[in-house]
Formats: structure tokens, C-alpha cells, sequence
């Protein structure tokens, strides 16, 4: 059997090893191994295994997982959410759908401490949703909403994708999170101005909010300063270049323990649940960065990857038809695969065609990201949607996908705005010092 | 629970340590060597102690789009077999670790800046990797006796 016949036999075998519920890490260690093996004997295949895991485990720059996360889970278990979204309310709420774009902008500052989508929408939502409930919001225009804000914590950084990414293309990890924070805004902008026409559209759905007076709009905001000020820090710190990623994050991690300390926000059961689920996480995300390293080299030797580029060169689409070949393929696995699996099972496949055609890679990372926020809300499987639905608790999926869809909308706008002007996403990591 | 207490110092000992080292460079303008070191090492045990409590409380991302396609006969196989390979791998893993750790231990293998031998190392990983497979052999039994669901 020659190489690439073995690697086709190998996608095949992945597949089938996540339809019977294999855990994706292992299943690509299963297919990643198993290749090796049969192709370069059973040596070099442990040694592949060895070196691999190793090296990721004692791998320096994926420590900001475990630091950003155990950040995000402190942040959560003390009740800062609560704070951030007082503050947006008191901004935005009397707006036309004030409290839904109150909830967005929640889940935008939310995001910059989290690098999970579930968790900013978990979070915000716990928070949010009995309020918009309590205005009468329309199900749909709440839910959709949350949904939609939850995935900013995919792009805005701190960001597991980004990590992921940085780790599978060997980019830096601070010029990508520096790249993810325009568009974050710009989404964020784009879900509230979504908000303002569904509310527009039908007011029954978005009511305003009581308006807030202004000494107190300042009285809430100075409230939910200090962590505003850890975020500023961490990532303004990378920008200019005084912290590498690691040091933003363990500084970053540091000073929200701080934080909840001094102001008395962290029961002790509530800090060791943090800190129990964020090595539970973390074990979860390095088993799948083992996972790739290993299935990759076993990918490369069978020249699959290039295989694919010089077919979809021969179809004669050019740069942008490529593209768009490829962000079509990434939206309908998205609605079968949740975006962790997917982002490590397809970039190494998809990353050479991209920088073969000239694309920008880290710009490339911020595509990817959002096409794969998509298929978080996207049915039947939008893993966001479920999380919701979950905290809303009597909402039916129906009217939650219902409800995510002109966000989804708003989605594709941006992703076309960043497609056609790049700067958006490249300026800060190309002006970033350091 | 051990374990976990073992990862969890770890956990806050990354934190402290590169804190410690900001501190350091920007305030006393004295950057501290060898964190990097520090950190590598200790992440290995932070997530080898934590990967056999990860893998029992089943917090891996798996695809379960297809469940009620598999069927309740499907499930089980399903997971038997994923359960099988799955410790295989981290059999071999432990395995492969366990060679290397005396290899290291026999050419006094150190790191670049402080020095330390590594061989401890691939011990913490054979042993993280060891329970996990046992951790997966108890799942695989409870998953056999109760006959899938």
C-alpha cells in the first residue's frame, strides 16, 4: 500500500474511531501511531509517541492554557461576571434591546479574561438571562444573543484557538491573540447593532431598559474597574511587548486571585472547584495538542496535505475561490464537529494550501476562528446553543437556533469585512512591539 | 485525590514562580534564570497528576453527534474498543517513558540552565500515563458489567 493510500486509509479510520465516541485526542493518537507504525515500523512509531508527548507536556508556551484558564474560572467563581454586566447595563441598557446588548458587550470583556466560548457563555448567561426574562424578552432575541456573544470568547484573547493554532503552525501565540482583538470589536459591534434591528423590527422583543443615572452608571463602572485593569494589563502588556503570552497570563492569573481575596468574592470550596476544573481542562487540551502532534507527522509522510493543495490548484479557482472552498468545507464540518476537533484535525491539512496561495498566516488563524465560532451556533450540533439551552433551562433548541440567526448574519458580514480589508486583523500584530 | 492535590500545587506554583520572575525584572531589575526551566518541568507533572483524574471524571472532547444512530449495542462496542485502544496507546506511552527515564538516569541527562536531570521526568510521565491506563481498565470493566446505556 503506498503512503497515501495509508493516509486515506487512516482519515477513514479517524473518522470512524470519533463515530464510535473515541475521545478526538485519542483517536488521532490511535490513527497517528497506527500510520506511523505500518509505514516507518514500530520503532520509529514509539519514538514519534515519546518525543511528542513529551515535548508538548514540557512545552513553555502551552502553559498559557492552564494559566488563562485557572484566570477565566476565577474570574467566573467570583462573581465578576455579575460586576461586568452591571456596568454594561448600565451603559447600553436603555438602548432599544438594552439588556441584550448589554449581555454582548458583558461576554466581549468576559471573553478577554476567558479563552473558552462555553465558558463566556455559561457565565454571562447564568447571569443575563433571568434578567432579560424578568423584561419580558423575546426567548429567541436572549438566548441568540448569549449564544452568539459566547463565541467572542473563542476570538477575543485570551484564546484556546489561538493557542491551538499557534502550536500547530508554530506562529507566535501574542501576535495571534493581538490579531483576534479588532475583530473581536468588531463583532461585538456588529451583534449590537443586530440587537437594534431585531428590536427595531419587533420592540416587544427588546424592550429598554430603566435608564440608569449617570452618578451611578460611574459608581457601577469603578466597580467593575480593577478587573478591567488586569485585562488592560495582560493584554496591553503583550502589545507593547512587556510581558511575553506566559508572563501576561501567570500575571494575569495572579492579580484575579488577588482581586477575589481582597475583596472577599472567594470561598475557599469555591476557589479549589476553580482550580480542580482547570486542571481538568488543561489535562483535556494538552491530551489533544499530543493528540495532533502525533497524528501530524504520520499526515506529512503520506503528502495528503499537499496532495489536497495541488488538486484544489488544479481546479483553477485562484486565491479567493480556494478560500472559499475551504471556509465552505470548514462550515459543514462545523456543524457536525465541535471547533476544538475540528481546529486540530484540519490545520495542519489546511495551513500549507493557505500560505501556498499568499495568504497572511496569522490572518489566516483569525479566519479559521471565527468559521469555526460559526459552527458553534450553527445546527444541528452547535455546541453554544446547548450550553444555553441548558442555563435557560425551558427555552426549545428551535427557537434558540431561530433566535442565533441573524447573528449568524452578522458573523458572515464580519468575516467578509476581514476577508476583503486583512488590516483588520493584521494591524495590531503588525505595529505590536517586541 | 492525591494526584489532584499534587497538580493543583503545581498549578500555583507556575503562578507564583513567573509572577516572582515579573516582579523580579521590573521592580528589583534582577530577572530570575532558569524560570523557563521551572516551568517546563513542572508542567509535566501538573499535567501528568492531572490526566488520570481528567480521564476518570471522562472530561475528554469526544464527538457525540451519533449516539442514538449507534445504538445501545453500538454504544458499548463503541466504547469498549475506544477504551482498549485508547489504554494501549498509553500503555505503550509509559512503556516507551520507562526506557527512556533509565537511558536519561544511566547518561546523567540534564537541563541546559539549572542543571537538573530529566530522568525524573519521564518517570512522572510514565507513572501519569500508567494510571491513566489503569483508570481506563476500571472504566472498561463498569462499562462491561453494566452493559452499555
Amino acid at each position: 500500500m503506498t503512503p497515501f493510500a495509508t493516509g486515506v486509509l487512516g482519515i477513514a479510520c479517524l473518522f470512524l474511531l470519533l463515530i464510535i465516541r473515541t475521545p478526538v485526542a485519542f483517536a488521532m493518537l490511535i490513527v497517528g501511531f497506527g500510520g506511523y507504525w505500518f509505514l516507518e515500523g514500530l520503532r520509529s512509531a514509539g519514538g514519534v509517541l515519546l518525543t511528542e508527548s513529551y515535548s508538548a507536556v514540557s512545552s513553555y508556551s502551552l502553559i498559557v492554557v492552564p494559566m488563562f484558564v485557572l484566570l477565566g474560572n476565577v474570574s467566573s467563581a467570583a462573581g465578576f461576571s455579575r460586576g461586568l454586566y452591571d456596568a454594561a447595563f448600565a451603559w447600553v441598557g436603555r438602548f432599544r434591546g438594552g439588556l441584550a446588548s448589554a449581555s454582548v458587550l458583558g461576554c466581549a470583556v468576559f471573553a478577554a479574561v476567558s479563552g473558552s466560548s462555553v465558558a463566556t457563555a455559561v457565565t454571562v448567561g447564568k447571569v443575563a438571562l433571568p434578567e432579560m426574562k424578568r423584561l419580558g424578552y423575546a426567548p429567541g432575541l436572549s438566548t441568540g444573543a448569549i449564544a452568539a456573544g459566547g463565541t467572542l470568547g473563542f476570538l477575543i484573547p485570551p484564546s484556546t484557538g489561538f493557542v491551538l493554532y499557534a502550536i500547530l503552525t508554530e506562529e507566535s501565540v501574542g501576535r495571534l491573540f493581538m490579531a483576534g482583538v479588532v475583530p473581536g470589536l468588531l463583532l461585538t459591534g456588529l451583534f449590537i447593532l443586530t440587537i437594534w434591528i431585531v428590536s427595531l423590527l419587533d420592540p416587544a422583543a427588546g424592550p429598554r431598559g430603566e435608564p440608569v443615572p449617570f452618578a451611578e452608571r460611574f459608581r457601577v463602572l469603578m466597580d467593575a474597574a480593577p478587573l478591567l485593569l488586569v485585562i488592560l494589563l495582560s493584554i496591553g502588556g503583550i502589545y507593547v511587548g512587556a510581558f511575553t503570552p506566559v508572563e501576561a497570563s501567570a500575571v494575569g492569573a495572579a492579580l484575579v486571585i488577588l482581586l477575589a481575596i481582597i475583596r472577599r468574592r472567594l470561598s475557599w470550596a469555591a476557589f479549589r472547584e476553580a482550580v480542580v476544573s482547570t486542571l481538568s481542562t488543561s489535562a483535556m487540551l494538552y491530551t489533544v495538542v499530543i493528540g495532533a502532534n502525533v497524528l501530524n507527522p504520520f499526515l506529512a509522510i503520506t503528502r495528503i496535505p499537499a496532495a489536497i493543495g495541488e488538486g484544489l490548484g488544479t481546479l483553477g479557482l485562484g486565491a479567493y475561490g480556494t478560500l472559499a472552498v475551504i471556509i465552505l468545507a470548514y462550515i459543514v464540518l462545523g456543524m457536525f464537529m465541535d471547533g476544538l476537533s475540528m481546529l486540530v484535525i484540519t490545520v495542519p491539512i489546511v495551513f500549507p494550501i493557505i500560505t501556498a496561495l499568499g495568504f497572511d498566516p496569522i490572518w489566516f488563524g483569525v479566519v479559521a476562528v471565527i468559521v469555526i465560532e460559526m459552527g458553534m451556533i450553527t445546527p444541528p450540533v452547535g455546541l453554544n446553543v446547548f450550553v444555553v439551552r441548558s442555563v435557560a433551562g425551558d427555552v426549545p433548541l428551535t427557537t434558540i437556533f431561530r433566535g442565533v440567526f441573524p447573528f449568524l448574519i452578522a458573523m458572515i458580514v464580519g468575516l467578509l469585512l476581514i476577508i476583503a480589508f486583512p488590516g483588520i486583523a493584521l494591524l495590531l500584530p503588525d505595529t505590536m512591539f517586541g | 485525590m492525591l494526584l489532584t492535590a499534587v497538580a493543583a500545587i503545581c498549578l500555583i506554583a507556575i503562578v507564583a514562580i513567573v509572577s516572582v520572575g515579573v516582579v523580579m525584572r521590573y521592580v528589583f531589575g534582577a530577572p530570575l534564570l532558569g524560570v523557563n526551566e521551572f516551568v517546563q518541568l513542572t508542567a509535566v507533572a501538573l499535567v501528568m497528576a492531572a490526566l488520570p483524574f481528567c480521564t476518570a471524571r471522562n472530561d475528554h472532547v469526544a464527538v457525540d453527534v451519533f449516539d442514538d444512530m449507534l445504538g445501545r449495542r453500538g454504544r458499548l462496542a463503541g466504547d469498549v474498543i475506544s477504551r482498549l485502544l485508547s489504554g494501549i496507546m498509553l500503555g505503550l506511552l509509559a512503556q516507551r517513558a520507562v526506557i527512556k527515564a533509565l537511558d536519561a538516569w544511566e547518561w546523567g541527562d540534564a537541563t541546559n540552565m539549572l542543571r537538573i536531570p530529566i530522568w525524573p521526568f519521564y518517570v512522572v510521565l510514565a507513572v501519569g500515563a500508567g494510571l491513566c491506563v489503569l483508570v481506563m481498565a476500571a472504566q472498561l470493566v463498569l462499562t462491561i458489567t453494566r452493559g452499555g446505556k
